[in-house]
């Protein structure tokens, strides 16, 4: 009986190119997943409001982010400031920053009407109300939930000082609200 | 994509393993950075427009409803005072208590003819944001629709 000899093929190439097709779809929805926007919202955790309302910018409405946080902990085994990182309530001033557009302002006489002058700018671009030179651009003010009042006050008086009027303050909604049908 | 092709047509062999793992680790690098975001909620305060240092109110009676809200360095703890002088402890109870104030005081200003009421909210400097929240939040949830915050005028 003949036996047919089968020859066992050693030269095995994994064929590559759908592995590079799917690695090049995966790379290009990260690239524009990431929100570049996101660089100008400081790391923060927000207050929780039950009876805010979802936060939807409308698009093109050029809305102006206001920061008030906390320095960042480098090592979170070895916290700058333990109050901080146990969740109470930092009374360090200097530990307190104000920050727009990743540049921050010193909660000094200076660095706040340097705030000021710099949403007097921004505000510019967009006047409502070129008589009273009012400004239509809104401002969101993220603060911490811990931050002390008195930054955010400062940052409401530079946005009167901006002439800006359209002033949002920022909340975490609850857990259950995410789960509820739009 | 990338395309097959027989090695025929390209007699060249490119080694793609390099690519590879130029795109692993740009993968890698943008599924690290991904945030995904969270679920932002937010109060509208517009700032007054039109008013501003106006001078004493003219009314007798002042329409508005305001909290006063300090911390007590001593204590460690928030200080809410209602009114004229209506102290409201910072619990669930108290919450639901300042709640139904609010919600009464706006019922009297609107029988009134004073719907527009202003819920004025007067914050001490060294109160943590959270608790100013949890009052615009009460606030929100008494119905109140416009919610002012004072300032005082620096003493020179």
């Amino acid at each position: 009986m003949a036996f047919k000899t089968i020859q066992a093929q050693e030269d095995v190439a994994p064929n590559l190119i759908p592995m590079i097709d799917i690695m090049f779809l995966l790379l290009l929805f990260f690239m524009l997943n990431a929100d570049l926007s996101n660089r100008e919202m400081e790391s923060i955790t927000p207050p929780i409001a039950r009876h805010a309302t979802k936060d939807e910018p409308l698009p093109g409405s050029d809305r102006i982010t206001v920061n008030v946080h906390h320095d960042e902990e480098q090592d979170p085994k070895k916290p700058n400031c333990p109050a901080f990182a146990n969740g109470e309530i930092c009374r360090n001033n200097a530990h307190w920053h104000i920050s727009m557009s990743g540049r921050k302002y010193e909660y000094t006489v200076e660095g706040l009407a340097k705030l000021g002058s710099a949403l007097g700018e921004l505000g510019k671009t967009h006047i409502e109300d070129p008589v009273k030179k009012i400004s239509g651009r809104p401002l969101i003010i993220r603060a911490d939930r811990t931050a002390p009042y008195n930054l955010v006050q400062k940052v409401l008086e530079a946005a009167m000082v901006g002439r800006i009027y359209k002033v949002e303050i920022s909340a975490g909604l609850p857990k259950e609200e995410l789960n509820k049908p739009k | 994509m990338a395309g097959g092709g027989n090695q025929e047509e390209n007699p060249v062999a490119i080694n793609v393993v390099a690519m590879v793992d130029i795109i692993f680790c740009l993968c890698l690098f943008f599924m690290c950075s991904l945030k995904f975001k969270p679920l932002d909620a937010k109060f509208e305060s517009w700032l007054p427009t039109d008013v501003g240092n106006s001078g004493a109110p003219k009314n007798d009676v002042i329409d508005e409803i305001r909290i006063v809200m300090s911390w007590d360095q001593q204590k460690n703890q928030l200080q809410r005072i209602f009114g004229q002088n209506n102290p409201i402890l910072n619990t669930p109870e108290g919450d639901l208590k300042l709640k139904s104030l609010i919600q009464d005081s706006y019922k009297t200003f609107k029988a009134r003819g004073v719907p527009n009421v202003p819920l004025i909210l007067d914050v001490g400097g060294l109160v943590p944001w959270k608790f100013v929240v949890d009052v615009v939040d009460i606030g929100k949830d008494a119905g109140m629709q416009k919610i002012q915050f004072g300032m005082g005028t620096q003493v020179k």
